[in-house]
């Protein structure tokens, strides 16, 4: 301890909040609201070593007037605890079995193929090669996601994966899970037993009630999908069982004015989740941005309508999770790791998920495979076909990018007060403005996070204890009936 | 010179900051802040004083929220790198003690 100081301030970042306070975090994300008086003596070194606000601050190491060594030992271990992620490496792995899709989406991010169009499915070399490069990864967890175009369209070749997967996996003994990402409108009875059979998950998407859906997601035989989707939907929990489908939805220009039935929709359709997802600028999103796109300030207003409304309806004892803001209370109210590839520091690309492509090209992230059907394969890191699992994950392409996606050295980035929740999406950046690097003035990312961010920790300082109840069960991701009654929730 | 004067003129925020009591990098750091509304240059005014031209991208921008934002953020950048020091080593052992643990860390601090 120096001598001339009563106590010994450790790492943190602070912001300025719109009532005369301060938002101070510490380096693993403990957090702690300050009166701008509070926070003048806390930086002076003049805080009464009785008030509570001292030992709030004690308590959340943001200084101490005791020996500074166990401190650390202490961050350090609520570091690793926050970086767990890294530990094992690629996890999920993502499969394009076919190109080709029967839907014709406005926003579509693959430039996907049409339904007969020939040269564009998986061959089973390059199944058995993917598989056995995805069991090269040292993750004891492997999550095989079917992603497409529309798998449902290369079914033969789906069902060769899980086999060949679940072979392979006497040998290496990993807990092996599947995941289908599909429309859903070409499901039959024999293919969800298989899924059943096989214990794989469906993810679909549902952008909202029939219309908006229909405009957002219309199949190219001119058709429009929504009463086949909510009648597979029902077919599908019916032989997996009612948890066994989750949907995803994209806010287009168009569902702007719909948020609230959107969520009608879901909590009509039984969804227990809803992620409130903005456009993301690839593919058709890019293209037609005048027409389907919006500013950033203008979905961050929507989504803070749309959070307060689905808060309201948990108030009423209807349970439904917005998944983005349940997963930034989890890292705001936690010490725990969360997955989230497209929000980590260093960043989730390649090394906790990796795109293989249906003619065995391996990108860093979904993202990256987008670009490079849109003529940009900067995420290219390999193919099954021709390089090793050591050529592909430790190349040095994969390291730099990386190495530059750890927003602890990136400027503005590092000083942020939302840097413990936040992350780098380098393919994203590339995206927006052509470089992998965060420039947190220039990112639309940044905006949105930090916009839901600054909300949540409103609504956080506003104390309300069935506002909590409801951040703790989503937390939990347990119903408020379920809930302890404890003083935290 | 005070330690920060501005003025406003043909569209362009003018900001003369003094370095006795801002030093470089906060007046780096707190300019960065503005590029995605303003057109930032950045220049040595005199031996100690740095010029910061902030010129609006967007007509709508008020000039004077645009000073208090820079004057507040640039105090905060200078108390950053102020606290900063009183760390000493500490962030860096933090996660050198998650990742590759030391044994006896109390010779490491170095503050």
């Amino acid at each position: 301890m120096n001598a001339t100081k009563p106590y010994q301030l450790f790492p943190f970042e602070f912001m300025r909040l719109n009532n005369n306070k301060r938002l101070v975090v510490n380096e693993v994300g403990e957090h702690v609201f300050l009166a701008e008086e509070d926070f003048q003596k806390l930086i002076n070194h003049t805080l009464d070593h009785r008030s509570s606000t001292f030992f709030d601050l004690k308590a959340k190491h943001i200084l101490t007037d005791t020996a500074i060594a166990p401190v650390i030992d202490m961050l350090a271990i609520k570091y690793r605890t926050k970086k767990a992620f890294l530990y094992n490496f690629t996890s999920l792995h993502m499969v394009v079995p076919t190109l080709r899709c029967n839907s014709n989406c406005i926003y579509c991010q693959v430039s996907k193929k049409n339904p007969d169009a020939i040269g564009f499915d998986m061959d089973k070399r390059t199944v058995e090669n993917t598989v056995k490069m995805i069991f090269s990864s040292p993750s004891p967890a492997i999550k095989i996601e079917f992603q497409g175009g529309e798998p449902l369209l290369n079914f033969r070749i789906v069902k060769y994966i899980v086999k060949y997967a679940e072979k392979l996996n006497k040998i290496h003994g990993k807990h092996l899970t599947f995941v289908i990402c599909t429309n859903l409108t070409l499901v039959t009875h024999e293919i969800l037993k298989f899924l059943k059979r096989h214990n794989i998950s469906i993810s679909t998407s549902l952008d909202g009630p029939c219309e908006l859906h229909n405009k957002n997601r219309p199949l190219q035989s001119n058709e429009l999908s929504y009463d086949r989707l909510i009648s597979n939907i029902k077919l599908a929990r019916g032989i997996l069982g009612p948890g066994s489908v989750s949907a995803l939805m994209t806010t287009t220009r168009y569902s702007l004015d719909q948020m609230k039935e959107i969520v009608d929709e879901y909590v009509r359709m039984g969804f227990q989740y809803i992620f409130i997802r903005s456009l993301n600028p690839y593919g058709g999103a890019k293209r037609e941005s005048d027409t389907m796109s919006y500013n950033m300030d203008e979905f961050v207003k929507k989504y803070k309508d749309t959070l307060n409304y689905i808060i309201e309806l948990n108030l009423r004892g209807t349970y439904l999770i917005e998944s983005f803001s349940s997963l930034l209370l989890k890292r705001i109210l936690t010490p725990f790791s969360t997955g989230f590839v497209d929000l980590q520091s260093p960043a989730g690309t390649g090394i906790e998920g990796a795109v293989y492509d249906y003619n065995g090209n391996v990108y860093v992230s979904d993202e990256g495979r987008m670009l490079a059907a849109m003529g940009d394969p900067k995420f290219l890191i390999g193919n099954v076909n021709s390089n090793s699992h050591k050529e592909i994950f430790a190349g040095s392409k994969l390291k730099d990018l990386i190495a530059n996606s750890c927003i602890e050295c990136l400027p503005i980035c590092c000083h942020c007060a939302f840097r413990p929740y936040c992350g780098a999406d380098p393919v994203r950046n590339y995206a927006e403005y052509g470089d992998i690097l965060c420039y947190a003035s220039l990112s639309q990312t940044c905006k949105k996070c930090k916009g839901i961010l600054l909300y949540l920790f409103e609504l956080l300082q506003s104390e309300d204890k069935n506002l909590n109840r409801i951040f703790w069960s989503w937390i939990n991701r347990k119903p408020l009936q379920e809930l302890p009654n404890c003083e935290a929730c | 010179m005070d330690n920060i004067s501005k003025q406003f003129k043909n569209g362009v925020l003018i900001f003369k900051v003094s370095t006795e009591l801002y030093q470089k990098e906060a007046i780096l750091m707190a300019a960065h802040k503005f590029i995605d509304r303003c057109y930032v240059d950045i220049n040595p005014s005199s031996e100690k004083c740095v010029s910061v031209s902030l010129h609006p991208k967007d007509k709508n921008l008020t000039p004077d929220d645009i000073a208090l934002e820079f004057c507040n953020e640039l105090l905060d950048q200078q108390v950053r790198l102020n606290i900063e020091k009183s760390y000493g080593n500490i962030r860096d052992l933090i996660v050198k003690q998650a990742f590759q643990p030391v044994e006896n860390i109390r010779n490491e601090i170095k503050i």
